[in-house]
């Protein structure tokens, strides 16, 4: 693009800003403005339930965009954590800063830059592999609960199943076993999305728990969710 | 004496040929930014930004307002849309090496303006005050506490110093929709400026 460039003289070698950079400028725009109000409209923004400082189980996704940088951060753990939230960012940002020092080429060819090339090759792929990484693990996850709404069949079924499996260990109104924690009040410490959780992977709640994995579906056990998320 | 004003002279000043479609990028995250002013000043208006009633607020945004749903969807994608041609942008500038002298200036505020763009993000996520917004600013608390220098300074900002311990989403709020476009507006009017006087890096 740039090849006939040099050996032409500097007035040859310009086009009016108006109106033909303008041109791909103003179409270039347009597409794009079109392009985000379309998807605006299609795809909308998600609002996920209030905070709730008792769920402890939540997981943390942030936006694609800072996915590499999470994923960075799992390697530092302990005391090197500052490496991950100090070091690594700063370093990156002086090496920014101080680039139109350091490179003191005159050409633009990036391929006579090969230190530039070499870096910026580096830092693409080091962020592209780690948002990679982070997305297979976040799919490994599988934690993804989506919750329908909650009705009347649903509670009645959940009481069931309720008084089917879990009895036996917890309690409720009065009535069950005791070796586990009275859930009578269930709902107001705790949300639908973690008794789900609870159920899918007791040990979310303690490490050494009795509770074992309860082979319900998903249909029943988003009965039970409902269930127990109104007993308040 | 030029027939044209000043201003139009440079403004349509002729620029190089092998100015391609790769150099729209710049103008390009200008476009989707102000495109962020305008749904952002139309989502300030019904935000309420305390953490008891910023999730509400925003559900009263999605279901009661006039284009209330699409107003923040807007607001969504354009902040994607921002950080993918800030990229795009970016990349271009280093491929071409525009951050030579005599461009250092333009490079300082364009560096500038990335950062400024990840502040934006940030706090912007934390305004809805859901589930994700109360994961982050635990997540970021922990990890900044490990900070040598700074911890204070930043816990305070996700924690510190509120009436009865609330977050304060209100603090955030007004860094989101004040100090970040101030400076923001600054650093875009010496990018410009530099552009302008310099015209775009051409091939040695
Ligand atoms: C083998 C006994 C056992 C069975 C069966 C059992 N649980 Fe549990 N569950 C426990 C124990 C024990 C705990 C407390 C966790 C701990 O500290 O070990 C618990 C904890 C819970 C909690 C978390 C309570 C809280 O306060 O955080 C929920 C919710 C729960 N169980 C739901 C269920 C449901 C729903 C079923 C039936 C599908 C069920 N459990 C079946 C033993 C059981």
């Amino acid at each position: 693009m740039n090849r006939e460039a040099p050996s032409a003289t500097q007035a040859d070698n310009r086009s009016p800003f108006y109106p033909n950079h303008l041109f791909v400028e103003a179409v270039a725009a347009l597409a794009v403005f079109a392009a985000t109000v379309l998807a605006a409209y299609m795809w909308q923004a998600p609002l996920e339930e209030m905070a709730d400082p008792g769920d402890t189980t939540y997981v943390p996704r942030p936006e694609w965009y800072f996915l590499f940088y999470f994923q960075l951060l799992k390697y530092f753990e302990g005391s090197l954590v500052v490496v991950g939230t100090f070091f690594l960012p700063a370093l990156t940002l002086t090496l920014l800063m101080l680039l139109p020092f350091l490179d003191t080429s005159t050409t633009t060819d990036i391929r006579k830059r090969p230190c530039v090339a070499a870096l910026s090759l580096a830092g693409v792929v080091a962020v592209v592999a780690l948002t990679a990484l982070s997305v297979v693990e976040d799919e490994s996850h599988a934690d993804k609960i989506v919750l329908p709404p909650i009705t009347g069949e649903q509670i009645t079924a959940g009481r069931e199943i309720f008084g089917k499996f879990c009895m036996l260990c917890h309690s409720i109104d009065g009535k069950g076993g005791f070796m586990a924690p009275d859930l009578t009040q269930i709902g107001a410490r705790a949300n639908r999305a973690y008794i789900e959780r609870v159920i899918i992977n007791p040990q979310i709640v303690s490490q050494t728990t009795i509770m074992s994995v309860i082979p319900l579906n998903e249909a029943e056990r988003h009965e039970v969710s409902a269930f127990l998320s109104r007993k308040k | 004496m030029s027939e044209k004003p000043e201003w139009c002279e440079r403004l349509f000043s002729p620029i190089p040929k092998w100015v391609n479609w790769l150099y729209c990028f710049g103008g390009l995250t200008l476009l989707v930014f102000l495109l962020q002013v305008l749904s952002g000043i139309y989502l300030a208006m019904f935000f309420q930004p305390s953490p008891a009633e910023a999730w509400a607020s925003i559900e009263f945004i999605e279901k009661s307002i006039f284009l209330g749903k699409f107003a923040r969807s807007l607001h969504r994608w354009g902040a994607f849309l921002m950080v993918l041609f800030l990229i795009a942008h970016f990349f271009r500038t280093l491929r071409h090496g525009a951050y030579r002298p005599p461009r250092q200036l333009n490079w300082f505020s364009g560096i500038m303006l990335l950062l400024l763009t990840v502040a934006f993000a940030v706090t912007g996520y934390l305004l809805p005050w859901d589930f994700r917004a109360y994961w982050a600013v635990k997540t970021m608390g922990n990890l900044l506490d490990a900070l040598p220098v700074f911890s204070g300074a930043t816990d305070w900002l996700l924690h510190g110093d509120t009436l009865n311990g609330i977050v304060p989403v209100g603090r955030w709020f007004v860094i989101h929709a004040l100090v970040l476009p101030v400076l923001t507006g600054i650093f875009l009017a010496v990018h410009f400026f530099m552009v302008r006087r310099l015209g775009v890096a051409e091939p040695l």
